[in-house]
């Protein structure tokens, strides 16, 4: 524990940190542009120099090491003309169109010459121009601002690990470029956040509302199952923008594009009143007509002809209003895992939390020292968890194995083979990653939905768990065994147990039964990604359909019904991410028009069909919550799952793992209302949705 | 008389084949070296020379050498800095076209003192006939066995590549040098870690200079007493001295460290053009801050210079007469700097752009009397803010300028033109 | 063509522990190969070495001696730092802008001559200086030019 002495003051502080750092913890700001402690150093900007002991120039804080005995000062006269004077020249060239950027009143250079700038310029002579660059339908270049600070070219290659940004020419020359091209990949976004001016702002933002009118929600992001921490920012009843929270366990600062900009989808194409199918014909009626027509419905309906299914985006209480509800009217047919993944429970009881949690939890990942990777592209399914492991693999000493379709994650990937069959000969200790596998203290496999929503997805599972016991993954303070889901609904599903109850039929039973006509009424709650035409055409040859959902998409079209629902931005809910971590979502605007949060809904409806639930506001809800499932009261804490049984041993089917993910930027009803996902879609092609799935399809 | 050391080949006819060469005793050191020295013992051998280096920061050659880890396991790189892009200098260059197995056979040395199995030698591009006779020189000295696998007969293996700069002066510095080795743009990379700890690759790395290089055979063969011997104690040795401007025998002298400028100037380079009288000398490329003609009577070496605020550098002599124009001089020197600047760090790039601007003017006769506190000002928010020596180095030319001849300056501004052209 | 420039680059990149370090001295043969480093140039450059686009252009654009806009048949370059300057350097300038019609920087009509300025040559003490490609002409004079110039224009119409 070196110790110093910062401006007089002495401090021990922990080893292996900089100076600037240092004097972070001593309580003395240090200017910087340039460093950014999640890239490397580069030391360029300047703005961070102090007066070290006897040496004889200002030294830059963020690269010096901090040393015992160090005397370091911060507030001579040396060190204040230093500042000013590189304040001053990364002004003279600087534009000052502050009143029309869209970092003003974000911006770090505004603010530090503010506190470190002199009040006039010098500078007579003509400033220099740089022309835009184009770098995608997301980020909107104004280059002329750009300080050369380079944090975003150290955040492309390290972070994003994507080799397409770079720097032109040298001197007052030098330009940040992309070379005219979208820069692909899925964490671009976060160039905006680590760009200290104005020179990378959002494109879809651009000039649509000042920072300062800004409504600010802190919440989670409920587009995959990662549940990155987010701040909304509003402007009256419209999301302007989404933001990244820091949470180091989760998503550190960063966030990936599809939670940034799929906002715009927010408000398009919204169910903002119920409807009801009339000659065949969706019309908009009142909630009461709505509810008077699900209540004719049901009327003398056997519980047993009705069932549920729940989609990627519910939050855990109305996901649990709804199975009160289906429980009151003697249902036990639901089911939460739309994608058919064969995961959660044996039929008719729930299974251990450790089958289907990210057991090892994403911030672990960086104690793990060799990961297999089943049926499952975390760039697309889960971009924050890839980022994670990116970041170990940069950390050295990390060898990654692939079974399934091959994909580039932006670090080096062993593709071991294509499906079960492999797995197989794996678990059984054949092949050289066996050894990587063996060798390893801390091994982790991670398996995807492609390996998991399939016939014999039970018995992968199974087959995972003999190889997760084979290779020592589970121990005493080290549990390898990792699910990775891209719902974010899905965990918080599974530990209310949104499963088919005693004889209750899963997703496939209920849509076969709707063929068979032993289901006759099915409450789709936000479930669009299952195949609607298994419904039947319409409520005479199908089922008779409810959706209550917040856009109108897949299962809104099919519905005989809609209930308009709240987007996970417009209702305070609970959601569980891939780690069985509990976070609460907040609402940040109101719901469009007429449609509500949804357990006020199934709180309604349960009055007018005869079976009233129990509970009459959100806390009692959520009491019931915990009273289902403990887990629910820890929120923000991921405590260790058992390990146990789970999966079923059966036969392996030969064909490979599929694609869980076919398209990033359109995976759920409110990023395929986004028209920003949707040139997204169009500039990266199917190259993003299907990149490198195989030699010859 | 000084004996020449580093030159006494260039003169014979076809002195760089390597017949000529091995005819003047050459690589007989490289055998004496391989067969009766270890490492260790090299290594304290030139300690014990002083020898210092001949780029121009003049840190003692054995010390550097003495920091490269000694593990085996380690792969380490001795790269030769030959991208002599100092104006006023053209030392390494002559060596190159005129003698290159005596910068090869020093790098052999030097690669068997730090462990190296692999040499690079970075020749600034447009030195295209340096280029051509150092790679023809490196063929033969392949054939002859000095450079492969098994060097004499030894366990010793030595790989060595010539890499050819493009045009930019920031390769001179030596982690930039390194950044271009590896493919990257040439911006100086953070200190530390130092090269020789993680250089090259990541490995531990030597950089040194041409003529430091050359320097070795003659400390193995004639010894380190001899070598400490010529000139002062503390930076001793031959020196080559590059002479340029407005002399009267502008060329390459090989003399002794510590010479006076003046002996130099006057007495080896015949005196200012004819009928002239000497205003100022730039003694160490155009880095070095000039010295009126009123201290030239200063020794040429690092730790003299120094003390008159100036440095010995690439000891790239340029001697201006009076009918230079030290506005036109000091904007031409801060133009080449901020062409230079790689851009990485405010005050290199911004500051020198911007004192290029005033100096323009000023030279042009639109200056005003401000210009010239401003430009003190930038000068002491460039000099020792920047990342790297190259924003100092013009700084500190530029002020040095300033200082002697203030006159000169005020003079164009009040004149509203350029007194000299 | 291709090929051959293949070759050549595959034999220089075994010089280095990587294919990065291999992209300055591909740009030497490029550029010989096809006068100037344009950008399908320098994306073949990348396709043979394999490695990132953006790599390859951040060199050909860094270093002086990269050609990514056409250069004359002639690349005349005249040193313009201090030595060659105090020698009147600026003259030279002057008298080759006059005898080939053009400013510095500039490329004569008939693609043959590019006139630029350069920094120090390193041949300060036989100054003023120029390289023509990478010819140096040293100790020059008006009438020395004039007699460069002939011999140039004469060696390109044999």
């Amino acid at each position: 524990m070196p110790k110093l002495t910062i401006d007089g003051k002495e401090i021990e502080v922990p080893g292996g940190l900089t100076v600037l750092q240092a004097c972070e913890l001593a309580g003395v700001e240090i200017p910087r542009f340039c460093y950014h402690e999640r890239l490397s150093v580069a030391g360029n900007c300047r703005m961070c120099l102090v007066e070290m002991g006897q040496a004889p120039k200002p030294i830059a804080s963020c690269a010096m090491p901090a040393g015992d005995g160090m005397v370091i000062r911060t507030d001579t006269p040396v060190v204040k003309k230093a500042r000013q004077g590189v304040m001053e020249f990364l002004l003279i060239n600087h534009p000052l169109d502050c009143p029309i950027c869209d970092q003003g009143g974000e911006c770090d250079l505004q603010d530090q010459a503010m506190a470190f700038g002199v009040d006039h310029s010098r500078y007579q002579e003509n400033k220099r121009a740089v022309p835009e660059k184009y770098m995608g339908p997301l980020i909107k270049t104004i280059m002329t601002r750009c300080i050369h600070c380079t944090r975003c070219i150290r955040f492309a290659t390290e972070i994003a690990g994507v080799e397409e940004m770079g720097a032109l020419n040298r001197g007052g020359h030098v330009e940040i470029t992309t070379l005219e091209k979208a820069i692909d990949s899925e964490l671009s976004g976060n160039l905006i956040d680590v760009c200290p001016v104005g020179a990378l702002t959002s494109r879809p933002y651009a000039f649509t509302a000042r920072s300062w009118e800004l409504r600010k929600t802190n919440s989670v992001d409920a587009l995959d199952a990662v549940g990155s921490n987010i701040r909304v920012d509003a402007r009256g009843r419209e999301v302007m923008r989404v933001l990244p929270r820091l949470h180091e366990d989760v998503n550190e600062e960063w966030i990936s594009d599809k939670t940034r900009y799929a906002c715009d989808g927010l408000a398009r194409q919204r169910l903002d009143r119920p409807y009801l199918r009339k000659d065949g014909r969706l019309r908009p009626v009142s909630w009461d007509e709505a509810f008077r027509a699900i209540a004719a419905r049901l009327d003398g309906l056997d519980g047993g002809k009705i069932a549920a299914l729940a989609g990627d985006l519910c939050d855990a209480e109305s996901m649990l209003a709804l199975k009160d509800l289906m429980a009151a009217l003697g249902s036990p047919h639901l089911d939460c895992r739309q994608d058919g993944a064969k995961i959660g429970a044996k039929i008719g009881g729930a299974g251990p939390r450790a089958g289907y949690l990210f057991n090892t939890t994403i911030a672990g990942i960086e104690r793990a020292d060799a990961a297999l990777l089943v049926g499952t592209n975390p760039r697309h399914e889960a971009t924050l968890v890839n980022a994670r492991l990116r970041k170990r693999f940069l950390m050295g000493g990390f060898r990654v194995g692939l079974i399934g379709a091959p994909c580039d994650l932006s670090y080096p990937v062993d593709t071991l083979g294509a499906g079960p069959e492999t797995l197989s000969e794996l678990a059984a200790g054949t092949g050289a990653f066996a050894e990587v596998l063996t060798a390893a203290e801390r091994p982790m496999i991670v398996l995807g939905m492609a390996a998991l929503a399939r016939p014999d997805g039970a018995a992968v599972l199974h087959l995972a768990r003999a190889l997760a016991e084979k290779f020592g993954m589970i121990g005493e303070d080290w549990n390898g065994f990792n699910l990775l889901h891209g719902a974010a609904a899905r965990v918080g599903g599974l530990d209310l147990g949104f499963l088919p109850g005693d004889g209750g039929r899963d997703r496939d039973g209920i849509l076969d039964g709707v063929h068979g006509g032993d289901i006759e009424v099915v409450y789709l709650l936000g479930a669009d990604e299952i195949d609607m035409a298994r419904l039947g055409p319409n409520a005479q040859e199908g089922a008779f359909v409810i959706y209550q959902g917040h856009h109108g998409d897949a299962g809104a079209h099919r519905a005989d019904v809609i209930l308009p629902g709240a987007a996970y931005t417009e209702k305070n809910g609970t959601y569980v991410n891939t780690e069985g971590r509990v976070q609460l979502g907040r609402l940040a605007v109101s719901p469009p028009g007429e449609a509500r949060a949804d357990w006020t809904i199934l709180r309604a409806l349960s009055e007018v069909v005869g079976q009233r639930l129990p509970y009459d506001d959100l806390g009692a809800l959520r009491q019931r919550l915990v009273a289902v499932n403990p887990v629910f009261a820890a929120v923000d804490r991921v405590e260790a799952a058992p390990w146990g049984e789970f999966g079923e041993q059966g036969k392996l089917d030969g064909a490979p793992f599929g694609v869980a993910v076919e398209n990033y930027y359109m995976t759920d009803p409110i990023s395929r209302a986004s028209e920003t996902m949707a040139s997204c879609a169009e500039v990266f092609g199917s190259g993003r949705a299907g990149e490198a799935t195989g030699t010859d399809g | 008389m000084f004996d020449k050391v580093l030159l006494k080949n260039a003169e014979i006819p076809n002195a760089h084949g390597i017949g000529a060469y091995e005819a003047a005793g050459g690589y007989r050191a490289l055998a004496t070296v391989l067969h009766e020295y270890s490492p260790d013992e090299l290594i304290q051998l030139v300690k014990d020379s002083n020898l210092r280096g001949r780029g121009g920061a003049g840190f003692p050659t054995g010390v550097k050498w003495g920091f490269v880890p000694k593990d085996p396991a380690l792969e380490k790189y001795l790269c030769c800095n030959a991208d002599e892009s100092e104006p006023g200098t053209f030392k390494d260059r002559v060596i190159m076209e005129k003698d290159p197995h005596q910068m090869i056979e020093g790098m052999v040395i030097g690669a068997y003192a730090i462990g190296a199995q692999k040499a690079y030698i970075y020749i600034r591009g447009e030195y295209v006939l340096s280029i051509e006779r150092t790679e023809a020189a490196l063929k033969e000295a392949y054939r002859k066995g000095y450079l492969g696998e098994r060097i004499l007969g030894t366990d010793f293996n030595l790989e060595m590549f010539v890499h050819c700069g493009a045009g930019a002066y920031i390769c001179g510095e030596e982690t930039a040098l390194l950044e271009s080795v590896e493919g990257r743009r040439a911006q100086p990379k953070l200190k530390p870690p130092f090269p020789v700890v993680e250089g090259l690759y990541g490995c531990p790395t030597v950089i040194n200079n041409v003529e430091t290089l050359a320097c070795l055979p003659h400390i193995v063969q004639r010894g380190a007493e001899w070598f400490r011997g010529i000139g002062p104690e503390r930076s001793p040795g031959p020196k080559l001295y590059c002479l340029s401007g407005h002399v009267r025998k502008p060329g390459l002298y090989e003399l002794p460290m510590g010479i006076s400028l003046r002996e130099l100037v006057e007495d080896h380079g015949g005196g200012p053009r004819s009928g002239g009288r000497i205003k100022a000398v730039i003694p160490g490329g155009v880095s070095a801050p000039m010295i009126p003609e009123s201290g030239l009577d200063v020794a040429m070496d690092f730790d003299s210079l120094a003390a008159i605020d100036t440095m010995l550098g690439s000891a790239g002599v340029i001697v201006l007469d009076e009918t230079a124009c030290v506005v036109r001089v000091a904007k031409r020197i801060t133009e080449f700097f901020n062409h230079e600047s790689c851009g990485k760090c405010t005050p290199c790039r911004e500051g020198l752009d911007w004192a290029v601007k005033i100096l323009r003017r000023l030279e042009d006769g639109r200056g005003k009397h401000e210009d010239l506190d401003q430009l003190e000002r930038l000068c002491g928010s460039i000099f020792g803010n920047s990342f790297c020596a190259l924003g100092d180095g013009a700084a500190w030319a530029l002020s040095a300028a300033l200082k002697h001849f203030r006159d000169e300056f005020v003079r164009h501004i009040e004149d509203g033109r350029c007194p000299f052209h | 063509m291709a090929t051959g420039l293949r070759d050549k680059i595959e034999e220089v990149a075994g010089r280095y522990p990587n294919r990065r370090s291999a992209i300055m001295p591909a740009l030497y043969l490029a550029q010989a190969e096809h006068a100037q480093l344009s950008g399908e140039v320098l994306l073949e450059v990348a396709d043979i070495l394999d490695v990132p686009e953006i790599w390859v252009y951040e060199l050909a654009t860094f270093y002086d001696m990269f050609h990514t806009e056409p250069v004359g048949t002639f690349h005349i370059q005249v040193c313009t730092n201090i030595s060659c300057l105090l020698l009147e350097a600026e003259g030279i300038v002057a008298h080759l802008e006059s005898r080939l019609g053009i400013e510095r920087g500039d490329t004569t009509p008939d693609g043959l001559f590019t006139l630029s300025t350069a920094e120090c040559l390193g041949s300060c003490d036989t100054a003023p200086v120029m390289q023509v490609n990478y010819a140096f002409h040293e100790n020059l004079s008006e009438r020395r030019i004039d007699e460069i110039l002939e011999n140039l224009r004469g060696a390109v119409g044999e």
